[in-house]
């Protein structure tokens, strides 16, 4: 594990667990363990690594990560599950097939054919990186990214699948679109649907 | 109430209180101004708490008018009172950035604690967008009498203007030698700069490793190197996390005076210590 100090209001915390499998849980836990720490916080989740932000001065707060990291048998509690109803009907869907080597409907039987677990929010409020993907369907950004994706949008890119919350832009392969989901109200406690550590199904509405 | 009408403005003039900390972790960006110092001296100056809900105006003239009776004032500079139907022109100036505050503050709808727009979200502010001509912004109650009180400043900024910085988390993901480059090199600001991030043309940054790292967490100030070693610094409504790896982070004083820096002013990087209150011995 490594401490930075990030910008001159924040910590930075690098578990070193880059490619272990067991990854999202286990930031996950030292994450909840800070928060109880350090209620007053603001705990950001990476993949394999958080920042703290808002605790004003830094004593101890090297002991607190370190004590976080080691507390074992921390049970996060059961994840909320959640089946959200999608058309696959993105404008990518046949870019991702002729990348990846198969047909439209391989890719969406390789994307709905399995459950993800939210690992972190990033991006846009709200936005919940959902993993793992089928290996198979592993494909990179698009090459320009478009000025505007409409909210509600299903897209992938990288070893993630993702719905847009709200329209802005956007580099994700689009493949489809998810149906009556409000992923971010700021009127809400919390106000973003999918949290980390939550289990997501797509279950296709155009079937 | 009183009301300040939009006659002219800018693309990008949002209104912003000091920003929406807290939210993180929901993906919601810290927002707020720019240029924390000027949006803070403006306020002081006609009475308000110094993180009320001002007008930033990037670049472009401003022109409004007062439906009732306003006091404003621009950057911290001398009050200026305006009857009902009065108007008012702001003229660009050699900062990008400038603060419209009115006594009372911008009374628009708290969202997540916070008076700022987040117009990637269309989140806050006025309808969750930058204003534009013929809308009608809300004045909230002035306080009885505005104490005239010191405003906050920052030296204005030298040619070319020295930013302070600190290491970054993830000079491992870099070719050896990057900080230095970027130390060494006397970067412009380019034009494609906003709210999300100010890009920085000179030089490319050596990059190793692939691109497709997973998303970790980002912060304000932030130095990004993208794919082609591009350095981006990130702005308050940067993204909450992000792939590309952070050579250094901006200080605080230092992101108000990049604020103010025009597209193709010069800017440097000097390392600074690590904050005072940092007592790590690891």
């Amino acid at each position: 594990m490594k401490i930075h100090p990030y910008g001159d209001g924040a910590l930075y915390v690098d578990l070193e667990i880059d490619d272990a499998p067991d990854r999202a849980d286990r930031t996950r836990n030292v994450a909840a363990s800070l928060r109880e720490r350090l209620p007053d916080g603001d705990v950001v989740i990476g993949a394999g690594s958080l920042a703290v932000f808002g605790v004003g001065g830094w004593d101890d707060l090297d002991g607190i990560i370190v004590e976080a990291m080691s507390a074992s048998g921390l049970v996060v509690g059961e994840p909320r599950k959640h089946e959200l109803r999608a058309i696959y009907d993105g404008p990518d869907l046949e870019d991702v097939a002729r990348l990846t080597g198969s047909s439209v409907a391989d890719v969406i039987a390789l994307h709905c054919g399995r459950e993800y677990g939210v690992e972190l929010i990033g991006f846009l409020p709200g936005f919940a990186y959902l993993a793992p993907l089928d290996p198979r369907l592993v494909v990179g950004r698009r090459a320009s990214p478009r000025p505007r994706v409409a909210p509600s949008s299903l897209a992938i890119a990288g070893a993630y699948t993702g719905i847009y919350p709200v329209g802005s832009p956007g580099g994700w392969q689009l493949i489809g679109r998810v149906l009556d989901v409000t992923l971010f109200d700021p009127g809400c406690d919390p106000p973003a649907l999918l949290q980390p550590g939550d289990r997501v199904r797509f279950v296709r509405a155009d079937a | 109430m009183p009301e300040l009408l939009v006659l002219v403005a800018p693309p990008g003039a949002t209104i912003q209180d000091a920003g929406r900390p807290g939210w993180l972790h929901a993906g919601v960006p810290p927002s707020g101004p720019l240029d924390a110092t000027a949006h803070a001296a403006a306020n002081l100056t006609v009475g308000n708490d110094a993180r009320a809900a001002a007008l930033e105006v990037p670049l472009g003239p401003v022109r409004i008018a007062a439906a009732g009776e306003l006091m404003l004032s621009i950057d911290g500079e001398r009050r200026v009172s305006l009857r009902d139907g009065a108007e008012l022109f702001v003229p660009p100036c050699e900062r990008a950035v400038r603060y419209v505050a009115v006594a009372g503050g911008f009374d628009v709808p708290l969202v997540l604690g916070s008076r700022a727009t987040l117009a990637v979200a269309a989140l806050g502010g006025f309808e969750g967008r930058a204003i534009r001509a013929g809308d009608r912004l809300p004045i909230g109650l002035a306080r009885a009498a505005p104490a005239p009180t010191a405003t906050p400043t920052i030296g204005e900024p030298g040619d070319p203007a020295v930013l302070q910085v600190m290491p970054g988390p993830h000079l491992h993901r870099l070719s050896p030698g990057a900080l230095e480059q970027l130390l060494a090199t006397t970067w412009q600001i380019s034009p494609r700069s906003d709210r999300v991030g100010v890009r920085l043309e000179g030089a490319a940054i050596a990059r190793r490793g692939d691109d497709r790292a997973p998303p970790v967490p980002m912060v304000r100030g932030a130095v990004q190197v993208t794919s082609d070693g591009t350095p981006i610094v990130l702005g308050p409504d940067h993204p909450v996390t992000g792939g590309y790896p952070v050579v250094a982070v901006v200080g605080r004083a230092s992101q108000a005076m990049l604020a103010r820096l025009r597209a193709k002013r010069a800017v440097r990087f000097a390392l600074s210590e690590p904050p005072s209150t940092d007592r790590r011995s690891r």
